[in-house]
């Protein structure tokens, strides 16, 4: 009884925002173009040249989208996809989006084929990016820099004070 | 989404505008622009604020696509406060100077009783958000006690916590963070290298001079009836000297400064600052001077000055050469404190951190005691069990007490932090406010003297009779209109 009490609320401090993007793309090109909009649009830019890291990839929880350039040699889109896939809460999975240049590409062909939420050719016009992130993600949602300092007291201030009646709680167990 | 096109110069710029007025992006579409294009077409397009710098340069270079040049921003915005102690320098002070060649009936020293009111606040310090339009959202009042910022020495708050009165009777002064002081009047006759370094907690009336060699370092304001010669003084406050400033040896090390405004007949040969208004009823020669808000002078002769906004002159001979806008300013301690302001940041977002860390240590503690527990449910209970748990539960209320200590210093630092930021805000909003910079002459500049502003150096080749030069908003240019006479 008590053991289920105390690991109950083990976690009852809300997680970070998640406001990070992954981008898998070789062109600095495209990927100074994203990155412009996205950190506009105060989301965080990752980027990877490869893909083979992403299951060790650091905050991988944060990730709230990924592009993925689907003619880089030698990339498993597959793998990327199944990767970030959430069959237990599909609410909660990333968007996956492709960069292309050529639809008549073999790669992207075969991509095309694999479920994903859109499709963005090269080079990339930044309106219709907004448009697919505004349709995928809640951008409104992601808050301003400067205004979380204020918002952060609170929270560890709530969560060390539950702390404190869980230690009270485990003090009387112990006795 | 909505979409606006406009032409400049060299080719043709689209602005593509989203999120309900939040982000603008531009693209060229035809030719080339340069920085200053786009921002005037930004203007143009009515989108004249919260631009994003550092990408108008890409576009400069010749980007290609897309590229966002202006997005809503986060505005720390001051308390609206009134200074009931000042008495406003205004266009029509300074013109009046320059024609009748005499001081306006103005009292810089700014006098007050005990008990008097000096500042009231309307509105406390809040948080905005800035469109590109130029509309402003509020966000939140900030909690913070914002009056208490603007809170000098021998100045109390009242207690409905909106008005600033004074402790003593004394003259009143208010610092370009908006911090309003006041200091009791001593008066001294006449100061010279005897008195060695002044530095005292009063405001000064001298009946005589400064002489050579001197220095005064005060707090306050200064009112000294005779002249500055050879020597440093620095007030914080307001500065008046009756008969002038002279730098008879040419000693490069003298300097005078005044956090407000400076009111004088003359300079000669001087290094000065002001964080106000200069009025000069005379001549200006051979100095340099940096003005905050506007200056003015009956002649500027062989000088270099550096002008905020307005400077209303007769005359401009001998190679004069005039800076004129806020690119060419600065207070001298801002850096510094920008400096400091950034280090505050960094602490900020080192605890922030730190705190991350901790909860991480704590829940993952959490979860080793819980799991030890789990155990002794199976096995038989043995004295290693409890000692594992003792263990635990120490580093657990070890962790606690550590977190604590953390969200104090970051208690502590937040506060600082946000107190820079308004006092940051208070300077930004009054050294940058949207004036339109000019050079108003209402004799002759001569051959020789020039003007410049951002973007153009005006070497002046012959004569220019009854004109202002005004500096381009935008383009940061110079534009010559004859002088209206007004």
């Amino acid at each position: 009884m008590f053991i289920f009490f105390l690991s109950n609320d083990l976690n009852n401090m809300e997680s970070t925002i998640k406001k990070k993007v992954l981008i898998i793309e070789k062109d600095t090109a495209t990927i100074n173009q994203l990155s412009r909009l996205l950190v506009a649009l105060r989301l965080e830019p990752i980027v990877l040249y490869n893909w083979s890291s992403v299951s060790r990839l650091p905050m991988k929880d944060e990730i709230i989208a990924v592009f993925v350039a689907v003619e880089i040699q030698n990339i498993n889109v597959r793998e990327i996809v199944d990767e970030f896939r959430n069959e237990a809460n599909p609410q909660l999975e990333p968007p996956v989006f492709y960069l292309y240049l050529s639809e008549f590409s073999e790669m992207y062909k075969k991509a095309v084929r694999i479920p994903h939420r859109g499709e963005l050719k090269k080079l990339v016009r930044l309106d219709d990016l907004y448009n697919m992130l505004s349709q995928n993600i809640d951008l409104a949602a992601i808050p301003y820099d400067e205004l979380t300092s204020s918002e952060i007291l609170p929270r560890y201030e709530s969560y060390h004070s539950s702390l404190q009646e869980w230690l009270n709680r485990l003090a009387e167990m112990l006795k | 989404m909505e979409k606006k096109s406009v032409k400049t110069n060299n080719g043709v710029l689209e602005f593509t505008i989203l999120d309900q007025g939040k982000l603008i992006l531009a693209e060229v579409t035809e030719g080339y622009v340069k920085k200053a294009e786009i921002r005037a077409a930004l203007y143009q397009a009515g989108l004249p604020a919260c631009i994003l710098e550092a990408n108008l340069q890409f576009i400069e270079d010749g980007l290609k696509g897309q590229c966002p040049v202006a997005q809503a921003m986060i505005i720390p915005q001051p308390a609206d406060l009134w200074f009931h102690f000042e008495k406003p320098v205004t266009e029509a002070t300074h013109l009046e100077a320059v024609h009748s060649g005499k001081t306006p009936a103005l009292d810089i020293m700014n006098p007050v009783r005990v008990n008097d009111r000096l500042v009231s606040m309307f509105t406390p310090a809040q948080t905005m958000l800035g469109y590109p339009d130029g509309r402003r959202e509020l966000i939140r009042n900030r909690e913070m006690d914002s009056i208490q910022l603007y809170r000098g020495a021998n100045v109390q708050v009242q207690e409905d916590g909106k008005t600033l009165y004074s402790l003593i009777d004394g003259y009143a002064h208010r610092d370009m963070y908006g911090k309003v002081s006041v200091y009791p009047v001593d008066s001294v006759r006449n100061i010279s290298r005897a008195h060695g370094s002044l530095r005292m907690d009063v405001a000064l009336l001298v009946d005589g001079d400064v002489n050579r060699d001197s220095e005064v370092i005060l707090p306050s304001n200064i009112h000294i009836k005779g002249m500055i010669k050879s020597a440093t003084v620095m007030a914080d406050g307001n500065l008046q000297v009756d008969s002038g400033l002279d730098n008879t040896l040419s000693n490069e090390i003298c300097k005078v400064t005044s956090g407000q405004s400076l009111v004088t007949l003359h300079i000669r040969g001087y290094r000065v600052f002001s964080g106000g208004n200069i009025l000069v009823r005379d001549k200006i020669e051979n100095s340099n001077i940096q003005c905050m808000d506007s200056l003015s002078a009956s002649i500027i002769a062989g000088s270099e000055i550096r002008v905020r906004n307005k400077v209303f002159v007769n005359d401009i001979t001998h190679n004069t050469q005039i800076y004129i806008g806020p690119t060419f300013t600065e207070e001298p301690r801002i850096k510094e404190y920008r400096q400091f302001h950034q280090q505050h940041e960094k602490r900020k977002i080192d605890l922030e951190w730190e705190l991350e860390d901790a909860r991480t240590n704590i829940d993952q503690e959490r979860q080793n005691l819980v799991s030890q527990l789990a155990r002794l449910k199976k096995l038989s209970v043995s004295t290693g069990n409890f000692v594992v748990i003792n263990r635990i539960n120490q580093n657990l209320l070890q962790l606690s007490q550590k977190m604590e200590d953390l969200m104090g210093k970051y208690r502590q630092i937040l506060r600082l932090y946000e107190e820079e930021e308004i006092q940051l805000a208070f300077y930004d909003q009054h050294a940058n406010l949207d004036m339109e910079a000019e050079v108003h002459v209402l004799g002759e500049i001569s051959t020789g003297s020039s003007v410049i502003s951002r973007n153009q150096v005006m070497k002046i080749g012959k004569p220019l009779r009854q004109v202002i030069i005004r500096v381009d908003k935008f383009f940061g240019t110079l534009q010559v209109l004859p002088y209206s006479g007004n």
